[in-house]
């Protein structure tokens, strides 16, 4: 999986690419780790995100819990397979998908 | 009519088969299954010749076509062949291709093969694509290509090698209409094939090759529903079931789920099985084997596939493990959500070494 992050001011926009399972799932909680000091907008764009296990719901889930008590955190460009996956889990209506 | 009378053939000193005994009658379709090196591909090249059986006697049409002074170019004529890679001319059109025998061997003038080779890309769904490159062509059409070519002989038998092992499973299909239409105008068809579900929709009689001969021999439901010898029994078993021996320390789980995947596309399978397979790797061989505290040992899974619908089924033997799977500490509502939505239904049991987990896809 590759990851691509851009800042501007404040917000943070996140863009996983390929597959967030058990394997990958490390890379990206690390990656959000040493960069959501500071930002009150966290954007993941899923446009290239074609599968997710429980283990990268977890990192989500962990990420909005940190942007609960700094900004906001969203999700776009949900595709439908990993969108499948948000409503069977319930995560679909803890997150903000646009 | 085939008869094959007392076969043998052995290489470098070890027999292939023994004394096999065979007939086949015009117009039926025969298809030789068996264990890989159990010689199916043997004995279908003894047929033309292409290798020379040590014993025996081949007759066809009253002809023992391995009789001193046979003339095989003759026989030949008659009998067409089929490979696994097609075997196209490259350098040659679609119908290039088609009329090249008919004028060399058979001495037809070009403009009656050209017409009849239109005939025949018409009879195998290819029409208007006389021009085309076979390279341009997908695995399906490169077979009917090669069907229709080996028809422009005119011949009374064809010969099968694995036609449809170089398939796409979604090709599988009109190269399975199109020998099937074959048998219907009398042809006698001959398929070695490692492709049991094409086996059994093809067949009017299965022959099964193992231990150096015919094992059993019947009709698609005989050997496929009700086989009566253990060999055949176990070969089908063991022809259904992919197997693995997991540990945690040689866990790759992309590798895993790329050949469990591949082994579903040799059967019927719905979409949703096909996305089971990370989720089961992510959401209960991983938690179970990878524990930080109490991993399982080892695991043996089985993928048990079945020939004659899509209902299939996943065991995974969890070893050195005290507690249930399905449960923490190893998996929590999440792994459980995931696992159940994409399975039809999933259940442990506790077994002498371990927990066994059951999952009907």
């Amino acid at each position: 999986m590759t990851i691509q992050k851009t800042i501007q001011n404040q917000t943070l926009t996140v863009m996983p690419e390929g597959r967030l399972d058990t394997i990958t799932a490390p890379q990206l909680e690390s990656e959000l780790r040493s960069s959501l000091g500071g930002i009150t907008e966290l954007i993941f764009d899923l446009d290239k995100l074609v599968y997710i296990s429980s283990a990268g719901l977890r990192v989500l889930l962990s990420a909005q819990k940190t942007m609960n008590k700094q900004g906001s955190m969203v999700l776009l460009n949900v595709r439908p397979e990993i969108m499948e996956i948000l409503e069977i889990t319930g995560f679909a209506d803890i997150l903000t998908i646009r | 009519m085939i008869s094959i009378r007392n076969l043998s053939k052995s290489f470098d000193g070890k027999p292939v088969w023994e004394n096999v005994n065979l007939t086949i009658e015009k117009g039926e379709t025969v298809v030789i299954i068996g264990g890989s090196g159990g010689g199916k591909s043997t004995l279908l090249r003894c047929i033309n010749r292409l290798v020379i059986p040590d014993s025996g006697e081949i007759v066809i049409d009253g002809q023992n076509i391995l009789a001193p002074g046979t003339d095989i170019n003759a026989v030949r004529r008659s009998m067409g062949m089929v490979y696994q890679h097609f075997n196209l001319f490259s350098h040659l059109s679609v119908l290039e291709n088609i009329i090249l025998a008919p004028m060399k061997v058979a001495g037809m003038s070009r403009e009656d093969a050209v017409t009849e080779a239109k005939q025949l890309l018409a009879r195998v769904g290819m029409s208007g694509r006389e021009d085309a490159d076979p390279k341009d062509l997908s695995g399906g059409q490169k077979q009917r290509v090669a069907i229709a070519r080996t028809l422009a002989m005119h011949p009374d038998i064809i010969l099968f090698d694995e036609p449809t092992s170089a398939l796409d499973p979604t090709m599988v299909d009109e190269v399975e209409a199109v020998i099937r239409s074959l048998a219907e105008d009398g042809i006698t068809g001959i398929i070695v094939t490692h492709d049991l579900r094409f086996a059994r929709r093809i067949a009017s009689r299965v022959v099964f090759l193992a231990d150096q001969g015919i094992c059993e021999e019947g009709t698609p439901e005989q050997i496929f529903d009700h086989p009566a010898k253990v060999q055949t029994q176990r070969f089908l078993y063991r022809s259904r079931m992919y197997e693995r021996e997991l540990t945690p320390d040689a866990l790759d789980l992309y590798a895993l789920a790329s050949e469990l995947r591949a082994f579903l596309h040799r059967y019927e399978f719905e979409k949703k099985q096909e996305k089971l397979l990370p989720v089961l790797c992510d959401e209960l061989l991983y938690p179970v084997l990878k524990h930080s505290e109490v991993p399982a040992e080892s695991a043996c899974l089985r993928l048990l596939c079945s020939e004659t619908s899509s209902r299939h089924t996943l065991m995974i033997g969890f070893r050195g493990i005290e507690s249930d799977p399905l449960a923490e500490p190893y998996l929590d509502e999440l792994n459980l959500t995931l696992l159940n939505n994409f399975a039809e239904f999933v259940f442990s049991r506790r077994k002498d070494d371990g927990w066994e987990v059951c999952i009907q896809m």
